[in-house]
């Protein structure tokens, strides 16, 4: 039966699923599902935690694989999931989505994630993403009234399906050369039995595949009108929960399954990754619109994240680990204040920031502190993550790399202080906003987590430094 | 390496092969008797109205989605159903867990109306 207790977070999220399925036909108040989604999810979260100190196990055929690398992925989804539930009640109310819908996909979609992360089997892996992504195509097209969401929904769902292909023909080539799925033995079979030019399609097909996934330059042209069309919450959790998850997968199949073959991908994932960041601050600066100039942050935070795998040292894994911590936080806490926003204001421009400090003072500085978390400013989380992927990538011998992650944090300072300049300087209407109380914790729990992160980092570095990607 | 795919070119051949062969077996040794009935699409015993090459409606896709759930959990059905007696209680419990599943799955769909046609 221990095989079940170490399976026991995603039994209770799945079992959340079902429960939220059977309150939704039930139950006419709509609050009691967040509140139920809520409590689920510190459920899944006490069941993750309480599995961290487990030894790396494989059960059910090494289909599924628990070890510290995947709780902790774990406990960032479930991290997003929280607060997910916390904060978009008020806005599916207002645009009228239908809000059980909403919590049912995503908490099958963060189901979707666990999985991808708990598995060195290319199967599991595999359908763990579809879990997640077919939830996700449904959830950006659940503004039904609106134009863009169905438009957001069809490109996601048109490339989704595309790279989906990419990936499962990278991964069939994968299996054709070692006749295994499973990612240590193909990293043996691949080792034994050199065939470099198999290898190399297989890396591309992999790499190409995963690169749309987590929105990377040249594969990310989907990404801004999809995270501009979704439901606002839809776009926190895709850009958050979705990529990270997506990293997840491709640091396992890389730094594993691929591993005798890693040293010819790095220059081409730290291209990849330079470009990705450049791309997106760059394309950011420009942005009217709160959301698209977020996707476009997103698609720069992606790049920086990149910096972790190109490197491909335990430290600098740690590192993009220790980021993706803080990015999520940061990024969930800065959707919360658009959120509280758009619920006023529905047009979601960044103008609309305009003397938010005077009508919800604490908004606009949780905004404020979380945007500085996003450039990389002390004493966020978001330097400290900065700064030890910067010191990875120049002790990984990639100094020209840590040298762009720099001159992209200047770059990508217009974009966020224009958010700030509107909230402080411009002048605005008056009338006070406000928001329900989930909304506010959730802001909290974001806020304090970056400060936390960024003061006291050291207990999440020990425990990253325990973590080992390889079996 | 490319010997190994002998194999599956011999099936490949041997496939066509049998199927030309019956094919034309059956057509030398029927009786050879059309009539209007005989001709008519085949509707499960309705009588065809139209032609079969039309637009379907895009709502039958909800019904064969429901359809194909069930489809696929016969399959799952059947091999359960062979070792039932080896695997007791625990492999009838997993079952009702993953039957139960698929069940409120449908009980959402219809009484969010989804088989409801309008």
């Amino acid at each position: 039966m221990q095989q079940y207790s170490l399976l026991l977070p995603e039994i209770i999220l799945a079992g959340l699923g079902l429960l939220l399925l059977a309150l939704d036909l039930t139950v006419s108040s709509k609050r009691t599902l967040a509140v139920a989604g809520v409590i689920g999810t510190l459920a899944t979260l006490a069941a993750v935690v309480a599995n961290f100190g487990a030894p790396a196990t494989e059960i059910w055929s090494g289909t599924i694989r628990v070890d510290a690398f995947a709780q902790y992925f774990k406990l960032i989804f479930a991290v997003i999931l929280g607060l997910v539930f916390l904060f978009s009640g008020e806005y599916l109310e207002r645009r009228e989505v239908k809000v059980g819908e909403f919590y049912i996909l995503v908490t099958f979609a963060t189901l979707g994630a666990f999985l991808m992360a708990s598995s060195l089997e290319l199967i599991t892996i595999y359908i763990g993403l579809e879990l997640m992504t077919i939830s996700s195509y449904v959830l950006a097209g659940m503004l039904r009234n609106d134009a863009r969401s169905s438009e957001a929904s069809i490109k996601f769902f048109l490339m989704g399906a595309l790279t989906s292909g990419v990936i499962l023909y990278g991964l069939s080539l994968l299996y054709g050369l070692t006749g295994s799925t499973h990612l240590a033995e193909i990293a043996a079979g691949l080792a034994a039995s050199p065939n470099a030019s198999l290898i190399t399609a297989a890396g591309v097909f992999i790499i190409a595949g995963f690169g749309f996934k987590i929105a990377a330059v040249p594969f990310h042209m989907w990404a801004p009108d999809t995270y501009e069309g979704a439901p606002t919450p839809v776009s926190a959790f895709l850009i958050t929960a979705s990529e990270a998850a997506g990293f997840a997968a491709l640091l396992r199949i890389l730094l594993v399954g691929l591993a005798p073959a890693l040293p010819q991908w790095q220059a081409v994932l730290a291209v990849i990754a330079f470009v990705t960041m450049t791309f997106g601050n760059v394309t950011a600066i420009v942005q009217t619109r709160t959301k698209r100039m977020l996707a476009y942050s997103a698609i720069a935070q992606a790049g920086y994240v990149l910096v972790g795998v190109a490197v491909a040292t335990p430290e600098s894994v740690s590192a993009m680990l220790f980021y993706l911590m803080v990015y999520a936080f940061s990024t969930i806490g800065a959707f919360a204040v658009v959120i509280m926003l758009s619920n006023h204001v529905p047009s979601e421009e960044i103008e609309d920031f305009k003397g938010l400090a005077r009508r919800a003072p604490a908004f606009a500085l949780s905004m404020a502190f979380l945007l500085l978390s996003l450039i990389g400013v002390p004493p966020t989380g978001g330097f400290f993550g900065k700064l030890s992927l910067y010191r990875a990538a120049v002790d990984g011998g990639m100094v020209w790399l840590a040298l762009a992650m720099v001159l992209n944090s200047a770059i990508s300072v217009p974009y966020y202080f224009n958010v700030i300049r509107n909230m402080y300087l411009a002048e605005g209407p008056s009338t006070a906003l406000g928001a329900r109380p989930g909304l506010k914790i959730a802001l909290g729990i974001s806020v304090a987590a970056t400060l936390l992160l960024g003061v006291f980092p050291e207990p999440l570095v020990g425990l990253l430094r325990t973590l080992h990607i390889m079996p | 390496m490319l010997d190994q795919y002998t194999g599956v070119g011999v099936f490949l051949a041997v496939g066509a092969l049998f199927v030309a062969v019956t094919l034309l077996a059956g057509k030398l040794l029927r009786p050879h008797n059309p009539y209007p009935e005989k001709l008519a699409t085949y509707e499960c015993g309705e009588i065809p109205v139209g032609e079969g090459q039309i637009k379907f409606h895009i709502r039958y896709y909800i019904f064969s989605l429901i359809f194909v759930v069930f489809d696929v959990e016969t399959v799952f059905l059947y091999p359960w159903a062979v070792v039932f007696e080896e695997m007791g209680l625990f492999g009838f419990v997993v079952m009702m867990l993953f039957i139960g599943t698929l069940v409120e799955g449908l009980v959402y769909a219809w009484k969010k109306g989804a088989l409801r046609w309008v």
